[in-house]
């Protein structure tokens, strides 16, 4: 027999959300019928599971939740809606005072980079659309990120200057207050926050320096930091969930466990600040320019719309997001290379790998950023080699990643991926080669020794075969 | 005045104002309802202690972001239910990372709910996990629903969806957990 009442009918039918003229239609059909009737009582069992009561043991302590609410406040105290009474909130000076903060911070960092690449006295919008040396505020209070790679978040009462000698290498000097830093993983050589005698260096992590008191505090959430001081001579290697004490008198470091309530406080921060703010964003080439002044672009009208965008991406509707995407990209010139990886971000997301890598490659063609076409490159061979199995297509391209960039990023995964590729098509010699460039430059890579196993199982005859390619 | 005598909606202004003795009233009202989402969630009391304090801080933090377009209290189940996971994917990361997974299930067992059985437990945590696994959105939407009790209304203003969204959202989580728990076998122990 047919039903003609539906499984979702019969699930709305077991949560009590369905509407009355159909309850009792759908009620006498499960009744009578077999299948229904199994899918019914199915999902009242899984009804039951989800609504049983909490368990004896975990009620309602209320000293415990009293004191949990007073470390809290302690914490941190409730942020009140300026915005609705500007004049007359107390916190109005605070707030301008963190304004003059930030645009010190800002300016700082403009003028440092100003110096060191000629752009003198830009305006804004200039300066945010300049080559290599450009800043980029985003909307949020102090938040700065710059080199689309790495971001800054300057909390209210900090002050920071910042510097970049070399293309990967950033400083940062802190003279006080805090400052959190996420920087991309791989794309720098040293992030490097000083305190006076004592500094924090990092290749590129999630990380917080707060210097209050004489004393400074390194907080790590992701990722190693090195923590050195001067004055004693000492250095600490401080990792993931940890922090390091260093008295800033003495030089004396000390590491322990970051207490939990700091932990969750820092990562919601983190939150902020990547990877949603800052893996991709936005400072412009000189085409990127000329485009955005041709077209007329409002930066801030473009940036209200990606932001908008970036929300949907948030929530995790990525289908919605594809569609914003796509409308931001026919409405405004500028960014369209970050757009580009959110959109493959997005296709990724829901499987649809043929779809990412072109909307990688059009973010590639879109950049001019060498640090963002270098990451973009990486994950388009990801996606050939791992998700769409066209390891011929992948090999030409792992082989013009590591022509191109000898001192990439992603080299070590590159190697990996080219290794794997020849195994899997036993050529043997072909292999032996790729291992030993990658030896030679990986030195210390353990996959090596594995490597050379599985090249010494292939048989010795076997060449380049033409067609055999790896069954997936 | 006593900030105790005031009704809620009059606490949630004071507090997002900026009075702290407001919120603090407003945060205690609540805390049987945080603490008993969240147990029935993690069904540990130690994680449900540390989710309560997650929540305080995170309510603190926000509360002038609270627009006032639905209920306090489904803007608090919200930030409950995320809390909730985020603090629950931790505490899988630190089991993992510990070695805590390799000990055997009735050793844990033994200091956590002893009216509990075993099967059920582990068919409650892989709900979970299920749950875990959905979309940020379809997640919030139905651990409200299911685990903090709040209505399609309510749930509706919250989060801009239409009641039918939210229905269909409902459906096809309700049907995901209910088929993966029988791939997993675990359907014949209800």
């Amino acid at each position: 027999m047919k039903c003609n009442v539906t499984e979702r009918q019969v699930y709305l039918l077991c949560d009590g959300l369905l509407d009355k003229e159909q309850r009792a239609a759908v009620e006498a059909h499960v009744a009578g019928c077999e299948r229904c009737g199994r899918v019914y009582r199915e999902a009242r069992a899984t009804l039951a599971l989800l609504k049983r009561p909490a368990p004896a043991d975990s009620c309602f302590d209320a000293a415990a939740a009293r004191a949990s609410i007073e470390r809290g406040l302690a914490a941190g105290s409730p942020a009140p809606r300026v915005l609705e009474f500007p004049l007359k909130k107390p916190s109005l000076r605070f707030l301008a005072a963190a304004a003059v903060l930030v645009f010190a911070a800002v300016a700082s960092m403009y003028y440092a980079f100003g110096l060191q690449t000629g752009n003198h006295a830009l305006p804004p919008a200039a300066a945010r659309a300049s080559q290599d040396g450009a800043i980029f505020t985003s909307t949020r209070d102090s938040i700065v990120v710059f080199d689309r790679m790495c971001a800054l978040k300057v909390c209210p009462n900090s002050s920071v200057s910042i510097s970049r000698p070399e293309r990967r290498v950033v400083h940062f000097d802190l003279a006080r207050g805090i400052v959190l830093i996420a920087a991309h993983k791989r794309l720098y050589d040293t992030i490097a926050v000083r305190c006076g005698a004592v500094t924090a260096v990092a290749t590129g992590t999630h990380f917080s320096v707060d210097r209050t008191n004489g004393e400074v505090r390194v907080s790590v959430i992701e990722g190693t930091v090195t923590v050195h001081s001067s004055a004693s001579g000492g250095q600490t290697a401080v990792s993931c969930g940890e922090l390091c004490l260093a008295d800033g008198a003495s030089g004396s470091l000390s590491t322990g466990r970051i207490p939990r309530s700091l932990h969750m406080q820092l990562a919601e921060d983190f939150e902020t600040l990547g990877p949603w703010a800052f893996p991709l964003a936005p400072p412009r080439g000189p085409d990127a320019h000329q485009s955005a002044r041709s077209s007329a672009d409002d930066p801030a009208s473009a940036q209200q719309a990606y932001a908008a965008v970036r929300h949907i991406i948030r929530r995790g509707d990525y289908d919605d997001a594809v569609v914003a995407i796509v409308n931001y990209l026919s409405r405004h010139s500028l960014d369209h290379d970050v757009a580009y990886c959110d959109l493959a971000l997005c296709y990724s997301k829901t499987g649809r790998w043929e779809s990412a890598l072109d909307a990688y490659g059009k973010a590639v063609a879109a950049t001019n950023d060498s640090l963002v076409r270098e990451a973009v490159l990486h994950r388009s061979n990801s996606i050939l080699f791992s998700k769409l199995g066209r390891y011929r297509e992948a090999e030409q391209e792992i082989r013009g990643y590591l022509a191109s960039y000898p001192l990439g990023a992603w080299r070590e995964r590159e190697y990996g991926m080219l290794v794997k590729i020849e195994l899997a098509q036993k050529r043997r010699d072909e292999a032996a080669r790729t291992v030993e460039a990658y030896q030679a430059e990986f030195p210390v890579a353990c996959t090596v020794e594995e490597m050379r196993a599985q090249i010494a199982q292939l048989p010795r005859d076997s060449g380049n075969k033409a067609g055999r390619l790896p069954v997936r | 005045m006593n900030a105790g005598s005031l009704s809620e909606s009059d606490l949630v202004a004071k507090s997002r104002s900026g009075d702290t003795q407001a919120l603090r009233e407003l945060l205690f009202a609540n805390a049987g309802m945080i603490n008993g989402v969240a147990a029935r969630i993690t069904r540990n009391p130690q994680l449900t202690q540390d989710i309560f304090q997650e929540v305080a801080m995170r309510v603190i933090r926000k509360i002038g972001d609270f627009k006032g377009h639905c209920k306090f209290s489904t803007w608090l189940y919200r930030i409950t239910v995320n809390v909730t996971f985020t603090v629950l994917a931790r505490e899988t990361e630190h089991r993992k990372t510990t070695g805590l997974d390799d000990v055997p299930e009735q050793v844990l067992a033994d200091d956590q709910a002893i009216e509990e059985s075993i099967d059920r437990r582990r068919m409650f945590e892989k709900a979970v996990s299920i749950i875990e696994g959905m979309p940020e959105i379809s997640r919030e939407i139905f651990s409200m629903f299911y685990f903090a009790d709040a209505s399609l209304e309510d749930i509706a203003k919250q989060t801009g969806k239409s009641e039918n969204a939210i229905k269909a959202i409902l459906f096809k989580g309700r049907r995901l957990v209910t088929k993966q728990l029988k791939k997993s076998g675990m359907m014949e122990v209800l």
